[in-house]
């Protein structure tokens, strides 16, 4: 049986790096991702996994499983971490492949691709609060009061944000779910 | 024939499936439970309301779409453990009193700024209880309290003095109380 992340977290804090490695193979993934779609940007969101498990390594002693589970804390510096680097980021990032050659391929997963980089910048285009609540309720799916916790304001408020975030890109992807109501999307 | 208070009825249950769906989406699951059973009947029975859900329902699958660099490759993983193998660990649990900030806190690990802060804070707890020893041998705390001030002061300037109390920017990205 897959052993608790408290326990885990407890033998990370008294140095046992067999325990830590469990731990990164286990939330990496979703720590990834979380950033991926905060920040829009592949390497970007490999820096903040790897900052937030390295502050696993160097912190687990402050963790506290009775508080919060492992995921939550983690989530919650992969958070602060990405809304750092927005605020830092001046100018709007290009998106990871531009520029780049596109390797031929096959019609339908090139439109694919190209229909997940759309949604990838209008996810990106959103106003910081908004993809935030987004991807704490929809992509890491937290209740509106866990996601207004996190982001320390009140449930009315995530809710809010939501509401617009949905609404923004519905206007953006209008053609994409069109296409997609219309049967001729991706599948 | 519908009376005006079904009317009146369907309508307010319409505007709550809209304002369900475009708050959390076509997926009933996420939807408060209460409401759960009443709006998918809306749902099956309404073709406004099948046309809402359908069109917040392709929303989600291209949110679903967005990529989200999951496969997570183990070169990443090997450089985090790496990483992590030349790192040093704290021991100390602190209280953090403020929000993380960030990716100032690499550095920080790096440069090995927190050691420094953390000589800095056990050499100050050392002068207060020599103080405090000092002061109870004397008897005469108020000019003694003056000159220490003085120095803190002189000491202090831009850098940890913050209202009375200890501060330094924790490597979790918020500020920590020593």
């Amino acid at each position: 049986m897959a052993e608790d992340d408290g326990v885990l977290a407890r033998r990370v804090a008294s140095g046992d790096r067999q325990a830590y490695a469990t731990l990164v193979r286990r939330h990496l993934p979703s720590l990834l991702a979380m950033a991926r779609r905060m920040l829009g940007n592949a390497a970007h969101a490999e820096d903040a996994a790897q900052e937030a498990l390295l502050r696993l390594w160097t912190h687990a002693a402050r963790y506290d499983p009775a508080k919060a589970r492992l995921s939550t804390w983690l989530t919650r510096i992969v958070m602060n971490l990405c809304l750092d680097r927005l605020r830092r980021r001046q100018e709007a990032p290009l998106p990871d492949d531009f520029d780049m050659p596109v390797p031929p391929r096959q019609e339908q997963a090139l439109q694919r691709d190209q229909t997940a980089a759309r949604v990838e910048a209008a996810l990106r285009a959103l106003p910081e609060r908004q993809r935030t609540a987004l991807v704490l309720c929809h992509y890491e799916e937290m209740s509106m009061a866990e996601a207004a916790s996190m982001m320390e304001t009140t449930v009315e408020a995530v809710e809010s944000l939501l509401a617009r975030a949905r609404r923004g890109l519905k206007r953006e992807l209008e053609p994409e779910w069109r296409s997609l109501l219309a049967g001729d999307g991706d599948e | 024939m519908a009376t005006m208070d079904e009317e009146h009825n369907h309508d307010a249950v319409l505007a709550e499936l809209e304002a369900v769906l475009e708050t959390l989406g076509a997926r009933p699951e996420r939807w408060p439970p209460d409401r759960r059973a009443r709006l998918m009947t809306l749902v099956d029975s309404d073709v406004r309301a099948a046309q809402a859900f359908s069109e917040a329902k392709a929303l989600d699958r291209l949110l679903g779409m967005a990529p989200d660099g999951s496969a997570a490759d183990a070169d990443l993983q090997a450089r985090i453990l790496a990483a992590a193998g030349h790192t040093p660990q704290a021991h100390r649990p602190l209280t953090i009193v403020g929000g993380v900030d960030g990716a100032r806190g690499r550095s920080e690990h790096a440069s090995g700024g927190s050691r420094q802060r953390r000589w800095q804070a056990a050499a100050l707890l050392a002068a207060s209880l020599l103080l405090g020893v000092f002061i109870g041998l004397s008897g005469s705390a108020i000019p003694v309290l003056q000159d220490i001030s003085i120095v803190a002061v002189a000491e202090g300037a831009g850098s940890w003095g913050l209202g009375g109390a200890l501060f330094a920017p924790d490597s979790m990205g918020g500020l920590v109380q020593l």
